[in-house]
């Protein structure tokens, strides 16, 4: 049986785009992956892995005993799985740089 | 602990296209937030490439995405169009295209907001994308997202 699966169809599972923001811009083993994604097996997060690298989503190179995996931003596509997983990622940024910024300026009102 | 509150929509409008809406609650006042978009390096720390242009109404703007491949820097691509509304604790909008129209979307041909709100101890941001073209309407104009997913078909036998 010939069984097709296109990006949509792929970036439709949660924990998929998860993986997928994880390693948005940097590369991250299966095992650091796995810790992200701690409510799910490691078997199940590589037959995520296994998938999203197929779709062409992802790209794996082996470093020693691990498997190192990181976005084929260039490759993404179409429209919605990408400007989901690419704005997705930019809140999270976002968040991380605005708190650590208030965070700073709350210090600094305090020390005057 | 800081709860993540994160809604996505995809939805179709009356006009054909497409709108995608996502939110998140941050624990920084809605000056704080600000402070990041009104300021050209902070907004490139925040979208991750590097900034051309001033932070104005009516000013061109383009983000430009930079990739390593080994130890060359390289650009990966250029986006944008030009800064539609700027109101100081509360929206930050501009239109978005590529520079490379192969790749999907025509330059400044749709718009993006980035909106604030005050929310509890802290503000609401979120970022709303409208006037995306459909499937069939981006393969009518530059084949580029259609073509993507052909692309990326993958078939394999059982």
């Amino acid at each position: 049986m010939i069984r097709m699966m296109n990006e949509l169809t792929i970036m439709g599972e949660p924990r998929r785009q998860r993986i997928l923001n994880l390693v948005w811009d940097r590369e991250l083993s299966a095992g650091e992956i796995a810790n992200d994604l701690s409510d799910i097996s490691f078997g199940a997060v590589s037959q995520h892995l296994g998938i999203l690298v197929e779709g062409g989503l992802i790209s794996v190179r082996r470093e020693g005993r691990s498997r190192i995996y990181r976005a084929n931003r260039g490759e993404m596509g179409p429209l919605e799985a990408y400007l989901t997983a690419f704005w997705d990622r930019k809140l999270d940024r976002l968040k991380e740089q605005a708190e650590k910024l208030e965070k700073k300026k709350k210090m600094e009102k305090k020390d005057e | 602990m800081n709860k993540i509150v994160s809604i996505k929509e995809f939805q179709k409008t009356e006009k054909g296209t497409f709108t995608i809406e996502m939110s998140r609650f941050i624990e920084a006042s809605p000056t704080t937030i600000w402070q990041i978009f009104s300021n050209k390096a902070t907004l490139a720390e925040f979208m991750e490439c590097e900034i051309e242009g001033d932070l104005e109404i009516g000013a061109a703007i383009k983000f430009i995405w930079r990739e390593f491949e080994g130890d060359k820097d390289k650009c990966s691509g250029i986006n944008g169009g030009h800064i539609v509304n700027m109101i100081p604790g509360t929206l930050l909008s501009f239109t978005w295209g590529d520079e490379n129209p192969a790749r999907g979307l025509p330059w400044g041909s749709t718009l993006v907001e980035f909106k604030i709100e005050a929310e509890r101890n802290g503000s609401r941001v979120t970022i709303i994308h409208y006037d995306l073209p459909s499937e069939e309407e981006a393969h009518n104009h530059t084949g580029g997202w259609t073509m993507f997913l052909e692309k990326n078909t993958v078939s394999w036998t059982n």
